[in-house]
């Protein structure tokens, strides 16, 4: 569906994006993680032809023009800022994208009643977005983006600074968007998200992208091995036959099977005051693969 | 076309809705054209004063007694020669020809002129019917005036019969005068040959109960000829002269709202010029970008929007003019066309001002900067009809001062289609270039 050929950016002498390749298949959702500064907005902006590649090429199914009306009518964007209208209403913000985007009529009319109610904002339509609180502005900048009913959707940050309850919605659109079919780019710097929301995932930072593929097989390439710690009641039994670090009343086991680690601890009668595992996520995956943690970034 | 609608709507639509720009956009415009239409004459052009030409046909003392006497009424002004350097006090008036005075009022120049016939001074007597039977000796004064000016013409006629009365009551209380008068008719009858010695006689005594009456008379307080059953028709012939419309200002507003339009369309280009910031800092121009418009749509919605406004502005502008000020237009045509004009180029400089910054404050700053200049010396303060020369050489270099040319033109200045031409393609030049070279660096500047 989206096919990036080598991409690369410069704004002055920042390398904002170097060297990107990624394809995103009909119906898949692929997200871009990565730090703020990554090169995830730059990257999006020239799969919708917002910019254009300094090299490397964009491919939207057959179509090598992103700019190109009949292309863009296919893609819905959700920008990282609130790109909204402060002093319309949520109505007039969804009317006046669609008629961008060709809608008019009672098509327009329906559809703008079918991105209201998608966000949760029917009964506030009439409302200027400007009394909207932080979580429906991000709803209704979701809405807006889907108001013409686009086969490829992208979502720059879209749950960037709001509540847990608007980010829940969120994520509920976004997965009945999936089960409908729509292509899916969405970047974040939150793992959790793109752990439930993506089928592949590419870790990118620099302007680069570090590694791309399903999260299983990232954790698994990358992640590493799961951390078992305890907290002992008492000494440790001679012959333990574990692969472990004692520090104090504290061991630490890194092991490809913790739960077999734990059970192993419980047949030698190992007293145990407290437990944690620790299994490899997409946050080791990004340390391994930057030397740095992605919350830290 | 759909998509520019659009554009132009919403922003039209944000207009509406923000009151701090409504306020400059239209208010502010009004206020300024209320305030200084008022201080400046205000709705007509009533007589405080009524410059008047008064046509001496006769050049005799009376008629110069009665031009004074109207002078000296604070309703009237009888123009003056100007003294020769060095000389003070009141010159002579001047004394147009009839053809003159009647131009003059035509263009607007005069409310109204007074011919003084020929004959006046001789027999003041005369001008109450007292010619004789063929009445051939009748004379009687004429005052040229627009037939529109009804309050102008019954007051102008008051204060000329109240002006004739007291300068020929002035004349007969001139003790010396009178007498040397009567003592030379006295002469002519002595000396008449086709009297004989009884008339002679009686006509003698007369004139020497006369002289008497003169010496005795004491001034009463009836001034006004109707008090004494003179019928002011016979002496005041009033004459239609119908006023050319179209070089002169009918009223001080006709100069002011011209001047309070292009304030607010300086506003409306602020505003739109900050709107157009604000959709880059506010991230929708990324979604305008993003959307299946080119980037011409995106500007010629952005220029449908503006041009809306600044006829919205105009348009309300007017009506209030036009509705409680009895504004009018010379040609409602060529006005419109004088609109459409200035609103191209103001959607023009919208375009290059909007570009001149990256912040609204940075927009807002340089266009006041670049405007208030241009508005200063393009007439936005001191009206155009009153520059001094070197400020109306210098105005030509505003675009305010040829969109106040064209609007005027269309009001009260009379342009003929010819003449409307050169503010309006100046206009529309400065409009096109202005967009051109905004269109040029947003197009460079928009990633």
């Amino acid at each position: 569906m989206i096919k990036a050929r080598a991409l690369s950016k410069r704004f002055g002498k920042l390398l904002a994006v170097d060297d990107v390749s990624l394809e995103i298949h009909k119906g898949e959702a692929l997200g871009l993680l990565g730090p703020n500064g990554a090169g995830k907005t730059t990257t999006i902006s020239m799969l919708c032809g917002a910019l254009v590649p300094d090299e490397g090429e964009v491919m939207l199914g057959e179509e090598s023009d992103p700019t190109r009306a009949e292309v863009r009518r296919k893609i819905g964007v959700a920008p990282q800022g609130l790109a909204l209208y402060e002093e319309l209403t949520g109505e007039e913000n969804l009317r006046t994208f669609g008629a961008l985007y060709g809608l008019a009529g009672g098509h327009l009319t329906s559809r703008t009643e079918h991105a209201l109610e998608f966000a949760g904002l029917s009964d506030r339509r009439k409302d200027r977005v400007k009394t909207y609180s932080g979580g429906m502005k991000r709803r209704l900048n979701l809405a807006c983006a889907l108001v013409h009913e686009p086969s490829v959707l992208i979502c720059d940050e879209p749950t960037v600074g709001i509540d847990p309850q608007s980010r829940n919605h969120i994520f509920d659109c976004i997965e009945a968007l999936r089960s409908q079919g729509t292509t899916l780019l969405y970047t974040t710097h939150y793992m959790e998200e793109a752990q439930r929301l993506c089928d592949r995932v590419a870790i990118m930072d620099h302007g680069k992208i570090m590694a791309l593929d399903t999260v299983d097989a990232l954790i698994d390439r990358y992640g590493g091995k799961s951390v078992v710690r305890a907290q002992l009641a008492g000494a440790l039994p001679a012959d333990l036959d574990l692969e472990a670090e004692v520090s104090g009343d504290t061991i630490r086991i890194d092991t490809d099977a913790p739960f077999e680690a734990v059970a192993r601890l419980g047949r030698k009668d190992v007293a145990i005051t407290s437990l944690r595992i620790d299994r490899p996520d997409l946050e080791r995956v990004f340390l391994q693969l930057t030397g740095r943690s992605l919350r830290d970034s | 076309m759909r998509a520019i609608t659009a554009i132009a709507t919403k922003d039209v639509r944000m207009l509406m809705r923000d009151k701090m720009a409504l306020f400059w956009v239209f208010a502010f415009p009004l206020m300024f054209a209320l305030f200084f239409g008022s201080l400046f004459g205000g709705g007509d052009d009533l007589p405080g004063s009524v410059t008047i030409a008064v046509v001496d046909e006769d050049g005799s003392q009376l008629s110069q007694a009665f031009m004074e006497q109207l002078d000296s009424n604070d309703a009237i002004v009888v123009p003056r020669i100007e003294l020769p350097e060095g000389e003070t006090g009141k010159g002579a008036f001047e004394t147009p020809t009839l053809e003159a005075a009647r131009e003059g009022v035509q263009k607007g120049r005069h409310i109204a002129y007074l011919r003084i016939p020929q004959g006046f001074g001789d027999n003041p007597f005369a001008i109450f019917g007292a010619g004789g039977d063929s009445g051939e000796d009748n004379v009687s004064l004429e005052v040229g005036i627009d037939p529109r000016r009804k309050a102008e013409a019954g007051m102008l006629q008051g204060v000329v019969i109240q002006a004739l009365f007291s300068s020929l009551q002035s004349q007969f209380l001139d003790t010396e005068l009178m007498q040397g008068e009567i003592e030379e008719m006295r002469a002519q009858i002595a000396a008449a040959p086709d009297l004989d010695d009884g008339q002679k006689s009686a006509l003698d005594q007369f004139m020497g109960s006369l002289d008497t009456f003169l010496l005795d008379f004491e001034p009463g307080s009836s001034e006004d000829g109707a008090a004494v059953g003179l019928d002011m028709s016979q002496m005041l012939n009033v004459v239609e002269v119908a006023r050319e419309r179209g070089n002169q200002p009918r009223s001080a507003f006709e100069i002011s709202f011209p001047q309070a339009l292009v304030w607010g369309l300086m506003s409306v280009a602020m505003a739109f010029a900050i709107t157009m910031v604000r959709e880059r800092t506010s991230g929708t121009l990324l979604r305008l970008q993003m959307a299946p418009i080119s980037t011409a749509q995106l500007l010629a919605g952005k220029a449908l929007a503006c041009f809306t406004a600044s006829m919205g502005t105009m348009t309300l502008l007017m009506s209030v003019a036009v509705i409680a000020l009895g504004v009018r237009f010379d040609s409602f045509g060529l006005f419109l066309l004088a609109m459409v004009c200035t609103a191209l180029c103001f959607t023009g400089i919208t375009m290059l001002v909007s570009v001149m910054g990256k912040t609204e404050s940075a927009v807002s700053g340089a266009a006041w900067g670049m405007m208030m200049p241009f508005a200063m010396v393009g007439g936005g303060m001191i009206p155009l009809i009153a520059m001094p020369g070197w400020l109306a050489a210098l105005s030509d270099f505003s675009p305010f001062k040829w969109a106040i040319l064209a609007v005027e033109g269309g009001l009260w200045r009379g342009f003929s289609l010819a003449e409307m031409t050169t503010p309006c393609l100046v206009l529309i030049a400065i409009g096109v270039v202005a967009f051109t070279t905004g269109a040029f660096i947003f197009n460079r500047t928009k990633s």
